[in-house]
């Protein structure tokens, strides 16, 4: 168990980092800006209380709008997705997964799960944070448009970077 | 009864997402004063020490460009001041008291962001280095942003890829001035409006910040005319303006200090008055 939290914190801080000195700072083009820090709430073990998914996307999200000064957006975004993973979750996790209260993950979930569960929860996070952060309803089409093609490469980058960094586990 | 509990104790993750969506609603509605709020200094302190410790390391892989960087400012000064010297030896200064308007404080930006709609960056120097809020920032080549929050050592500045913070500007050449307001698209270019027509304008064109600013000195570099067209709802110009500060490297900055700030402000605030 504590090994558990200790593993996540470590991935929060890291993913930390990954923003600050990574998607922070790459400006592939006006349409693309990719966010990694999400799927430190999408890998959430799948016994982790309700309140508990809610309460660390909040924070989550409240962490980068604090460095980014960017009001509550990033908190809603991710409180929101909080409620979706909640939501969406069961259809992907079988009885023996939630007994071994898995990670969702590349291996845990089965590649094509993962990015299908990655992707929506990207797309519908990017969604509401590209129009919360810009806040116009004229630039509603516009926001679409970049949180779709963000999305294709924030799933991306999620998929390389689990594919780096978990090993598949022996059973 | 019984049930109501047990119906919360089911469904009071729901209650919870509910409040804490609403207390980010109040948060990106309520932006404008957010830094009051939230933003404290105790905050501001923590991350500017983290943010400052990670620059600290990057710049050693930075040193050669930003080297150049100011070598060219450093030219370009030398430039102005004996063109300056010139001026002085031809003009009759008896009688007149020089007196210096604006101070340069030089700091370094930690923490920045062009991929939001409202940037914002951070600098090394606070109150303790004589920051204040509503000071310019400007850059070895041109107009950065203006401060906004300033604690003991860290200042947040709001930059000028801010789609909330529109910039006083002027041609160079007519001194015809309009608004510099960004359009959230690129960091690379911003768009001038309210501009007239008649005004003739022409791509490769320098705009400047204006002398009705009370932010910026006048006639630090903007950036150069791209393209333009012309708005048809207002016939102004809709100017597309290359940026010559690079946001997206952005180091050396300079805060500047306007002495005759509270004096123009008090002076203009009591013709306000008179008008109602």
């Amino acid at each position: 168990m504590n090994q558990q939290v200790f593993k996540n914190i470590m991935l929060f801080l890291a993913l930390a980092v990954g923003d600050i000195v990574f998607t922070n700072r790459i400006s592939l083009s006006t349409y693309i800006s990719p966010y990694i820090y999400h799927f430190f709430v999408l890998q959430l073990p799948v016994r982790t209380s309700r309140n508990g998914v809610i309460l660390l996307g909040f924070l989550t999200g409240l962490f980068y709008d604090l460095i980014y000064h960017t009001g509550g957006a990033h908190a809603a975004a991710t409180c929101f997705l909080a409620l979706l993973r909640i939501i969406i979750l069961p259809a992907f996790i079988s009885v023996e997964d939630k007994d071994n209260n898995i990670s969702p993950g590349i291996y845990t979930l089965g590649q094509g799960s993962f990015l299908f569960y990655t992707f929506i929860l990207t797309l519908v996070h990017h969604i509401l944070f590209f129009n919360l952060e810009i806040f116009k309803i004229s630039s509603i089409p516009l926001t679409l448009l970049k949180a779709s093609l963000s999305s294709i490469f924030s799933v991306l980058l999620i998929y390389l970077l689990s594919l780096l960094f978990y090993r598949k586990k022996r059973i | 009864m019984q049930n109501l509990f047990k119906l919360i104790g089911k469904f009071g993750f729901v209650l919870l997402f509910i409040l804490l969506e609403a207390i980010a609603f109040i948060l990106v509605v309520r932006r404008s004063n957010y830094h009051r709020v939230i933003f404290s200094e105790a905050t501001s302190e923590i991350t500017g020490n983290f943010f400052k410790l990670y620059s600290n390391t990057r710049d050693y892989f930075k040193l050669r460009a930003e080297n150049e960087l100011l070598a060219e400012e450093n030219a370009r000064l030398r430039a102005e001041v004996q063109y300056s010297k010139s001026r002085f030896y031809t003009t009759n200064l008896e009688g007149i008291n020089p007196i210096q308007a604006y101070t340069y404080i030089p700091c370094k930006v930690i923490n920045n962001s062009t991929r939001y709609a409202r940037n914002f960056f951070t600098i090394d120097a606070g109150k303790m280095h004589g920051i204040k809020p509503d000071m310019g920032v400007i850059s070895p080549n041109g107009i950065a942003g203006v401060v906004r929050q300033v604690s003991d050592r860290f200042a947040v500045c709001i930059s000028v890829l801010n789609t909330s913070f529109p910039v006083s500007v002027q041609l160079r050449k007519s001194k015809d001035y309009g608004s510099l307001e960004w359009d959230a698209v690129s960091p690379l270019y911003s768009t001038v409006k309210y501009i007239p027509t008649h005004v003739a304008i022409e791509p490769g064109d320098t705009l400047e910040t204006s002398a009705y600013s009370s932010i910026y000195p006048e006639g630090i570099d903007v950036g150069v005319i791209e393209s333009f067209t012309i708005n048809p709802d207002d016939g102004y110009y809709i100017i597309k303006v290359r940026l010559t500060t690079r946001f997206t490297a952005l180091r050396q900055v300079y805060a500047v200090d306007y002495h005759f700030r509270k004096e123009q402000d008090a002076i203009e605030d009591s013709i306000k008055n008179e008008r109602q």
